[in-house]
């Protein structure tokens, strides 16, 4: 019978990496089915004679962005709940495969869209208020300290830029386990946002130590597995092509390792995410009891003696 | 005889006496009233103990020095100094049978914790280097000044400027020792620990859970350079997650592990839970009670002091209502003293001998 508890900061990373070792093809897989098709897509415009133009011309960058935004907000929400699931069945030793993922993606893809959407609306909403009430007062202020329009608008700006950051900061902070709880408990995206702000109270300092140090392990990984790969290439390259400069293979290789960097990483963070999930209900709701009295109602105990 | 210490019943009838010596290890004096090993399975009574699956730790006098011999306590009731700590099932852990043919499992450091160590060690490292940095300035302000003071004898100033020329060698040096020398030094003389990893609550030692010696200690923090390639532990955090028990290449190399240790809470064993509480009204059926009811309510005693109120209470429902369906007594009207009164009276039908 599996056991849980409290864990710290260092006790999540470590069980995040421990799980990501134990399903390390099923979270990969998961993350392939997400993230090669941009990277297909992105590789057919640079290498398509007949499409050439849109990954070299001069709107390039444009297009790519482009491209990049749509399918982040498309398959972003939804990969984030099918693996924070998955993740959670792995952290309760469930079986595990990208089936089920797979699975849960065909039932409920338009709920999590939608309420991740919603979520991400109201935080734009939020984003909005405060660089509006930052803007506002940013600009009285300048006005009164300096008469000009040049520095109002300028003091307007950078309140406005700080008064966005801090609100859509704070309700994002409030909002970090909507995914979480959307794909575990499966609630109404008001309700999940309302439930993650009661189990973040008192959890900012664990959860600002856990993202320091889950931002600085993905970071060490993404540039070793992205970095050292280049290096070595780029020295090829620069030892034995013809042309010099930033060819279009060494772009392509560049996108790929991104890619492929990207797909341990993201499961990464999103396992981080759904440990801390459990440690906070853990400590604020008994989880641990909970499961373990479930656990017994399972099983046919005998009286003690 | 093959005894494994994860499964020993801490019954009533046995004691622990515990004592702390540190804020992560304890000193345990398990005494046995010459119990036979073959009582010793785990399907028997519990009480507040099994709520820990205790495990023997690497008993540093036992492993090291040691080959001691644990049998004894069973035999002759002797008081061995036990080092115990609570296995979390959630670890990764590597499980070693000593001559004696005890398994003693080791909770193995993860990258979490490790990192954290090296974070906490390498800032104490810069902090060093800092401060021989800034000594050696002051020191050779110093120096300058009085050198270039007059009324210096010639022996005097022969012997500043010797000293400083000298200084900045020496910072060289210094910075030097404390670069390579400090996880070594720490390790070798520390018995496996760098002040980073008592933080953590990491130790180092042999795979086969014995104390590294100083050569295993040397060769695994010379291949941290290579772990720490391309920057920041890289190849060492590639190599931690595809290896099963996350050793860096330098643990590969040197056969060594970085072990857990863990905090033990020690709650009295035979205090009532509810005496704060007004005593109950009807008789409990506690007859029915399994061991792992048991075993719940207690863990639900120790736990519902660090739960919100709002928690306890939802939480002692939750469990309150399982338990009264399985007892087939009515829903108490206060679930969290229900579950106390329930644990308080068991404890009375099973005094402690």
């Amino acid at each position: 019978m599996k056991t849980f508890s409290a864990m710290t900061v260092g006790d999540v990373i470590d069980e995040t990496y421990q799980l990501l070792r134990s399903h390390f093809f099923t979270f990969v897989g998961l993350s392939a089915f997400f993230a090669v098709p941009p990277l297909i897509l992105i590789l057919l415009l640079k290498i398509t004679p007949g499409l050439k133009t849109f990954s070299t011309g001069e709107f390039s960058v444009v297009i790519e962005a482009a491209v990049g935004f749509l399918y982040a907000m498309t398959t972003y929400p939804l990969y984030i709940c099918v693996a924070s699931y998955v993740a959670s069945e792995s952290y309760l030793g469930r079986p595990i495969s990208i089936q089920v993922g797979l699975d849960l993606f065909k039932r409920h893809w338009k709920y999590y869209l939608f309420s991740i959407w919603g979520t991400w609306m109201r935080l734009a909403g939020w984003a909005l208020a405060g660089g509006m009430v930052g803007g506002l007062v940013g600009g009285i202020l300048g006005f009164a300290i300096r008469d000009g329009w040049k520095f109002a608008g300028m003091s307007a700006a950078i309140l406005g830029g700080l008064g966005a950051l801090l609100l859509s900061g704070i309700k994002g902070i409030q909002w970090v386990m909507v995914s979480q709880i959307l794909a575990i408990e499966h609630l109404d995206a008001g309700v999940a946002r309302e439930r993650s702000r009661t189990l973040m109270k008192k959890r900012w300092n664990a959860f600002t130590l856990l993202t320091l140090a889950a931002v600085l392990i993905v970071i060490i990984i993404q540039l070793t597995l992205t970095q050292l790969p280049m290096i070595l290439i780029f020295g090829f390259h620069a030892l034995f092509a013809a042309s010099k400069g930033s060819s279009p293979a060494f772009q392509i290789a560049a996108q790929i390792f991104q890619t492929l960097s990207g797909l341990i990483t993201t499961p990464f963070s999103i396992l981080v995410t759904v440990l801390f999930y459990y440690d906070t209900r853990i400590r604020k709701e008994g989880f641990d009891l909970e499961q373990l009295a479930a656990e017994l109602s399972r099983s046919d105990a005998r009286p003690a003696a | 005889m093959r005894l494994s210490f994860s499964t020993i019943p801490f019954t009533t009838g046995y004691q622990l006496q515990a004592s702390e010596i540190n804020n992560c290890q304890l000193i345990v004096s398990l005494i046995v009233p010459g119990i036979p090993a073959t009582r010793l399975d785990s399907r028997s009574p519990f009480n507040s103990w099994n709520k820990f699956r205790f495990q023997l730790w690497t008993c540093d006098e036992y492993i090291r020095k040691a080959r001691f011999p644990l049998q004894k306590l069973h035999h002759h009731c002797v008081r061995p100094p036990l080092l115990l700590y609570n296995k979390r099932s959630m670890a990764i852990s590597q499980t070693i049978t000593t001559p004696e043919g005890i398994d003693i499992t080791l909770d193995l450091g993860g990258v979490g914790t490790r990192s954290i160590a090296a974070i906490v060690d390498h800032l104490l490292q810069l902090f060093l280097i800092g401060l021989v940095m800034l000594l050696g300035a002051f020191s050779m302000y110093f120096l300058v000044g009085v050198e270039g003071s007059s009324g210096t004898s010639d022996f005097l100033s022969r012997t500043l400027t010797y000293f400083t020329s000298h200084l900045v060698g020496t910072m060289v040096v210094v910075t030097f020792l404390v670069f390579w020398g400090y996880f070594i030094f720490f390790e070798a003389f520390w018995d496996g620990r760098t002040p980073g990893k008592r933080w953590c609550h990491l130790r180092v030692r042999t795979e086969t859970g014995a104390a590294a010696n100083f050569p295993q200690i040397m060769l695994r923090n010379l291949l941290r350079i290579v772990d720490f390639l391309p920057g920041f532990y890289g190849v060492g955090l590639l190599t931690m997650l595809f290896h099963p028990q996350q050793k860096r290449l330098g643990d590969l190399a040197a056969g060594t592990v970085v072990v857990k240790e863990r905090p033990l809470r020690l709650t009295p064993i035979s205090e009532p839970v509810s005496s704060d509480i007004p005593p109950s009204s009807s008789p409990l059926p506690f007859h029915r009670l399994t061991p792992s009811d048991i075993e719940l309510l207690q863990r639900f005693a120790e736990r519902r002091g660090e739960l919100p109120e709002d928690g306890r209470i939802a939480l002692a429902h939750k469990l309150a209502s399982g338990l009264a369906t399985r007892l087939a007594t009515p829903l108490p009207e206060d679930p969290e003293v229900f579950l106390l009164h329930l644990l308080d009276g068991h404890r009375a039908r099973r005094p402690s001998r």
